[in-house]
């Protein structure tokens, strides 16, 4: 462990090496109905699959580019590969792997953390999930964890009941072009009552230059049953851009609760532009925890519907923005119905010239009486170059609901710092005291594992920050 | 007419042909649609109607200054000899525009530019309005009133207001937005003030249930010198006002303080910027607003604070008393921070009457629509309270509670 530390110096990006390629399939750059038409019929799909993706083509072709939030201008659709499968076969042991996929994930220590203490691990490298387990104990309980793909041909009826009914394709430009090309994501059914304790873990791997990684997430949470699933993402530096561009729904049953852990790592070269929606039904709790640490930019808005009375959603956000990146970050909650509960948190930090910008909706419909919301956005700004931006809306069109929202924006305490410096701390040592003290809140909500990595990536993040 | 003021009427008129009539997918207006608008239902007024203006509400004692605006010229133009005499300059824009040139000149569509739809049209077709400066080291005590006010059904007003303060200058001036007939207003207000330069500035909106209202009032502040700006909005149907501050100067103070009570199915949008330009300035804004029947109020507010205002302290809140269940209120506050010695904060809260309060009243003997009311003005009157002006804010406090009913 010591040596792997050793090599990180300066806070420099840890996973920005690559693999040599060796493609089975790489489909040729750019986008068109030929382009998807391959990608369907190397997956062996269902028609219906094919005729959903090419009408979500035409809507993406049809929708503008969003004018605001990051500038995305740099974004070249026909410089983009869509579908690159990395291995002809998913593999259940580890050992089946490939050699230097295996290398890969080995030095970002994913099964490691596997063998510790998670229920079940999906990796996706490039388009494609390339290994995927669950415990023995977990399949016997009827719970469902493979990927996307393979959800599609194993379980078609429940894939089609609840795909593309949380966020349809229609809903952005860049939902549309996931429906379009998606490939690869988990699936994730929990039956009634079952309560995963450990986590699901999924980890997202991008190689290949210029690549596109479009994955589609779908998680159901039965009534009364409890998932946490955590993912994380990394990519090797280079110097033109790739794309992300996830889409995730999720559906919590009737008393049922799920946890969704994101730790974004992309390196500086990806445009990250994600579209995640929750519905929760009645007596049911989502929570969104979301780390963004890496990408050029981030436009992501994870959100929770809260359908049934009593939901409850909780947005936990973290945005830590350095130098080029734009971490367009936040949460929407929309109270449909009575005596719903939520509370957004977001903490964010810019530094080296980095902008960090909080988005947020919270929206109360006249239906949803008697609901309590909290949003509370607090940033910190290290140097006089960055910058950080709050725009939290609010609709309210009820009357008997308790709405409050509070918003600050602070820099690094010079009394906190030099009082940890007269106790022998260096300034970036103190500075990244009082940094990882601002983002407890946040911290203290993750996997142990995750929480340390994250105070890691900050401490790395805040070498040499202070001048 | 000086050639330099058709020159700017053109350049204005040319944004004014550019720029098309917002729509919802305009950022500024994605909360007020301006689609059930029949602009070509208003005939501009060109001149002045005679007549008496009603219903202001401030327009009470002595006043270093008057002017009424009806329609489109101003019926009534008086200012005191005595204020006269120090230098100061205050009557009708249009009457002073040639006279006063190179006072005009270079403040007018210089603060309020003409890169907005309304503001451009006004710029293109203003007719009358009011010209106040107070020169250097003046300090006037009484205030100035000016009220405007739609005469003829569906006239549609553009009235344009200057202020500028010099250097120490201290000012009052209240602005009133009457009942009148129903029509269309659209107005841009320019205010300067100079270093350690003092203005409070009252602005009542109490237009004709009818009319649709249209602001644009923005002011610069430079070195030391303090703002102390009240807005009270219980009027019109619809439309949009915005009051932006731009701090320029090193440790200058801009207070916003606004009440609003909407109700019927009356829209209010106010858009708000406080913008620091220069360091350790200080903006603070509190807008307050009561909801009934079917209204809605948007508010939208943003602090910009730009890189090398280091020292900034800024803040803003807005705080919505929802007092039906078809109300809707809309609030997006915004920070916008380009530098790192700062401290900005913002709150936004909506919620009804306070049952607590409300049962500790009524077990105090106090009836429930007495306590309620009670309630409602109690909040309303930590925004009121900022008025400096004692007569001003009871006056306010009067006209405003006439509008919550007794439920």
């Amino acid at each position: 462990m010591s040596s792997e530390v050793a090599d990180v110096d300066l806070g420099e990006y840890k996973y920005g090496f690559h693999d040599e390629e060796n493609p089975v399939i790489k489909i040729e750059r750019g986008l068109n109905e030929d382009v998807i038409r391959q990608i369907s019929a190397h997956k062996g799909e269902p028609e219906w699959m094919l005729d959903f993706r090419l009408e979500a083509y035409k809507i993406f072709l049809s929708k503008p580019m969003p004018n605001w939030g990051s500038d995305l201008s740099g974004i070249d659709f026909a410089n983009i590969f869509y579908y690159l499968k990395p291995t002809e076969l998913n593999a259940r042991s580890w050992d089946d792997v490939p050699e230097t996929i295996k290398n890969t994930f080995e030095r970002l220590g994913i099964p490691e953390a596997e063998r510790k203490f998670l229920a079940g691990v999906g990796a996706q490298y490039e388009s494609e999930v390339i290994y995927h387990s669950l415990k023995k104990e977990l399949e016997d309980q009827g719970i469902l964890f493979l990927d996307t793909d393979q959800a599609l041909l194993q379980h078609e009826d429940i894939f089609r009941e609840y795909f593309g009914t949380i966020i349809p394709s229609a809903d952005n430009k860049f939902s549309a072009l996931n429906s379009a090309v998606w490939s690869g994501g988990s699936f994730i059914y929990v039956p009634p009552g079952v309560r995963i304790e450990q986590p699901l873990q999924a980890y997202f791997r991008i190689n290949a230059e210029n690549m596109g990684q479009f994955e589609r997430t779908l998680i159901i949470v039965d009534e009364g049953a409890y998932v946490h699933y955590v993912e994380g993402c990394t990519a090797p530096t280079y110097s033109s851009d790739s794309l992300h561009s996830a889409v995730v729904e999720i559906l919590v049953k009737k008393g049922g609760r799920c946890r969704y852990t994101t730790i974004q790592n992309w390196s500086n070269n990806v445009y990250n532009l994600v579209t995640k929606r929750a519905v929760a039904e009645e007596d049911a709790t989502m929570e969104w925890v979301d780390g963004n640490l890496g990408s050029k930019v981030t436009m992501k808005y994870p959100a929770v519907i809260l359908n049934g009375e009593r939901a409850h959603g909780e947005i936990l956000s973290i945005a830590f923005a350095g130098e080029g990146q734009h971490q367009d970050a936040g949460g929407k909650i929309t109270h449909v119905a009575p005596n719903t509960t939520s509370v957004i948190t977001s903490k964010s930090i810019s530094k080296d010239g980095g902008r960090s910008s909080y988005r947020g909706l919270l929206r109360v419909n006249k239906e949803a009486e008697g609901s309590k919301s909290k949003v509370v956005c607090d940033a910190l700004i290290i140097d006089p170059d960055s910058r950080t931006d709050t725009y939290p809306y609010i609709n309210i069109m009820a009357d008997q609901v308790d709405i409050g929202h509070e918003a600050t924006v602070s820099k690094l305490g010079e009394e906190q710092i030099y009082y940890l410096m007269s106790r022998g701390l260096s300034e970036a040592e103190a500075s990244a005291l009082i940094v990882a003290g601002f983002v407890e809140p946040i911290t203290k909500e993750l996997p142990l594992e995750y929480a340390v990595e994250l105070n890691r990536l900050i401490q790395l993040q805040m070498e040499g920050s202070v001048g | 007419m000086s050639t330099w003021l058709e020159e700017r009427r053109a350049t204005a008129a040319e944004q004014n042909e550019a720029l098309g009539v917002p729509s919802l997918s305009d950022e500024h207006w994605r909360f007020t649609s301006l689609r059930g608008v029949d602009f070509a239902a208003f005939t501009p007024a060109v001149v002045a109607t005679a007549g008496e203006a009603t219903g202001a509400i401030l327009a009470e004692g002595d006043h270093a200054g008057r002017i009424v605006m009806r329609d489109g010229g101003v019926v009534v133009d008086e200012f005191s000899a005595e204020v006269s005499a120090q230098g100061v300059v205050f009557g009708s824009l249009a009457r002073l525009a040639d006279d006063h040139a190179a006072l005009i000149e270079p403040l007018l569509g210089t603060i309020v530019g003409y890169d907005e739809k309304f503001a451009a049209e006004n710029g293109a077709l203003w007719t009358d309005g009011v010209l106040l400066h107070v020169p250097a080291g003046v300090k006037v005590q009484l205030p100035f009133h000016v009220a405007y006010e739609i005469a003829t059904p569906a006239a549609a007003q553009q009235w344009r207001m200057l202020i500028s303060l010099g250097e120490g200058a201290e000012a009052t001036l209240v602005e009133e937005h009457l009942p009148g007939q129903p029509g269309y207003a659209n107005g841009v207000a320019e205010l300067q003030l100079a270093a350690t330069a003092h203005l409070t500035y009252v602005v009542v909106q109490d237009r004709h249930d009818e009319t649709v209202h249209f602001a644009a009032h923005r002011a610069e502040i430079a070195k030391d010198a303090t703002l102390e700006w009240s807005a009270c909005s219980i009027g019109a149907k619809t439309g949009k006002t915005r009051m932006e501050t731009r701090l320029t100067g090193e440790g200058s103070t801009g207070r916003l303080s606004a009440v609003y009570v909407v109700d019927g199915k009356r829209h209010l949008d106010l858009d708000t910027t406080q913008e620091h330009d220069a360091p350790n300035a200080v903006s603070d804004l509190a807008f307050k607003g009561v909801l009934l029947d079917s209204a809605r109020s948007v508010w939208r507010g943003v602090i910009r604070v730009a890189e090398g205002a280091q020292g900034t302290d800024a803040y803003q809140e807005n705080r919505n008393l929802m007092l039906s269940p078809t109300a809707r209120a809309d609030s997006i506050p915004g920070l916008e921070i380009d530098t790192n010695d700062v401290r900005c904060t913002h709150g936004a809260t909506a919620g009804p009457v306070d049952p607590i309060l409300k049962f500790y009243l009524m077990s105090r003997g106090i009836p429930q629509a007495e306590a309620e009311r009670m309630i409602v003005e109690g909040f309303l009157e930590e925004a009121l309270e900022r008025i400096p002006d004692l007569r001003i804010r009871e006056a306010l406090t009067t006209a405003i509670m006439r509008r919550v009913p007794l439920v």
